[in-house]
């Protein structure tokens, strides 16, 4: 689990060596050095390998079987510490404004945060990170990623006319957001009254008779963010996401990118989950009643089967200003599905409430007539 | 007409209120049509969504009732028949509503 490991209180020149020898260390697992030059090689979404900044040499991801990619872990097992998962220690930036932990690549001198775009002033700090199973590769090129934000853009309904020519977009960060994955096999156990309406007109009335039951179903692969900056709304917005290509960790597919740290717990994620699960057991339990109209009493719910899997998923990040605000949007980096904050041009909203209300009117008018008025 | 200027007044007054109201109305509106077509089905924000749908809903109620009102105003010329008028129909609309809601 992740876990804060501050670099300690040290006197000033010590500690910046001590910064310096974990950032080195740390650097090192990310950098892999071109055959041919000993540039950076990079990985390239479009090709599926790496690729050296330098002599374009290409390099292949080592091929590796995708079946870790895929295997659930059991739930309990975990919490328990019995199931022992690989960890690595990695030099993080963690965001004060929105909670973010973002990966911290020494050779990036930027230092705002790419989630919530303010200026990271927390410290840089080592972490306890569990290395993930699997992840769905980058798919999209940065540029594909502003085609993608373009298209999206000039989509928009009632945004300004000049939005596509006037917004400032920043440069895209590429970034793995942790996801948990949830399966559970659920046994529900409820009371609860089923509705019948009987008479009509004004004697029309509901005779309601008390019922119970249980309900079972399963869930597979319901998804959780495992970052607290990171909003359910966010990842529903940017899915579906084909987490059948999903690939086993490996670190050449983040050469080039930048990967967030879970700050949400394995068992805070499940809580997250069973929030979703609960609105479609509340289905199931209306369905069971059957009848016109349900009321549910009580209910319990008991897991079993509790599987997960831990996955990053590809995220274009960028912010853009436009009549100097900012606003944030996010594409899909496996499928190139744009969502973020929008603006609105106050003139056509104006424009469309009035020709709005000039149809209002008009319904109006005819109802006034209709009733001989 | 009891007061045109009256009647012009309150309807000016009226439209101003209405076509108001409806800014923020139509922006929740356009959010959630285009949250309708891009968000996933079984997402957590679909409430949301409903929610956008149904102020629109209600504004639009709401502006029929009103323009009704000022038409109703306009041809009898009788602010009180105007007004038992405008009790009578949002009435019907209550019930109709509380029917559709009891089913």
């Amino acid at each position: 689990m992740t876990e804060a490991l501050k670099i300690p209180k040290l006197p000033g020149k010590k500690r910046r060596e001590a910064k310096q020898a974990v950032q080195d260390a740390l650097s090192d697992q990310r950098h892999f050095p071109c055959p041919s030059c000993g540039a950076d090689l990079r990985f390239h979404p479009g090709e599926a390998q790496m690729v050296c900044t330098h002599c374009e040499a290409r390099v292949p991801v080592p091929d590796v079987d995708d079946a870790a990619a895929h295997i659930e872990h059991d739930f309990h097992k975990f919490l328990k510490d019995d199931l022992k998962r690989p960890e690595i220690e990695v030099s993080a930036l963690n965001c004060s404004t929105c909670g973010a932990s973002v990966e911290f690549d020494p050779d990036e001198h930027s230092r705002t945060c790419p989630f919530c775009d303010s200026v990271i002033v927390a410290d840089v700090s080592t972490q306890r990170k569990l290395v993930p199973q699997g992840l769905l590769p980058f798919g999209l090129m940065e540029k594909e990623a502003q085609a993608a934000l373009r298209d999206w853009l000039s989509s928009r309904w009632l945004a300004p006319n000049d939005i596509e020519e006037e917004s400032k977009a920043d440069k895209f960060n590429g970034i793995y957001v942790p996801i948990w994955t949830y399966d559970s096999t659920t046994t529900t156990s409820y009371k609860g009254q089923r509705g019948r309406s009987v008479g009509s007109g004004k004697n029309r009335r509901t005779v309601w008779t008390n019922v119970s039951g249980t309900v079972t179903g399963s869930f597979d692969d319901v998804m959780v963010s495992g970052s607290a900056s990171v909003s359910a709304e966010f990842k529903d917005a940017l899915g579906p996401w084909p987490t059948h290509k999903l690939e086993t960790y490996q670190t050449e597919f983040l050469a080039g990118f930048r990967a967030e740290n879970h700050t949400v717990g394995l068992a805070e994620g499940f809580a997250q989950a069973d929030r979703f699960m609960k609105v479609k057991i509340t289905d199931w339990i209306r369905a069971d009643i059957g009848g016109s109209r349900q009321r549910i009493l009580s209910s319990s719910t008991s897991h079993a089967n509790q599987t997960f899997k831990h996955i990053l998923l590809p995220v274009w990040i960028t912010h853009y200003s436009l009549d100097k605000k900012r606003y944030r949007l996010s594409v899909n980096g496996a499928t190139g599905k744009v969502y973020g904050q929008r603006p609105f041009s106050m003139l056509k909203l104006f424009g469309a409430s009035a020709g709005a209300s000039g149809v209002m009117a008009v319904l109006g008018v005819m109802l006034s007539r209709a009733m001989g008025a | 007409m009891d007061s045109m200027l009256g009647f012009i007044a309150s309807l000016a007054l009226a439209t101003l209120l209405l076509v108001g109201l409806g800014v923020p109305i139509i922006k929740r509106l356009t959010l959630a049509m285009e949250g309708h077509f891009e968000f996933s089905g079984d997402s957590l924000t679909k409430r949301s969504r409903l929610a956008g749908f149904l102020y629109f809903t209600a504004w639009a109620l709401v502006s029929v009732l009103a323009w009704s009102f000022f038409a109703d105003w306009f041809f009898t010329g009788s602010l009180e028949y105007a007004l038992t008028l405008l009790a009578l129909k949002a009435e019907i609309v209550i019930r109709i509503l509380a029917e559709l809601g009891s089913d």
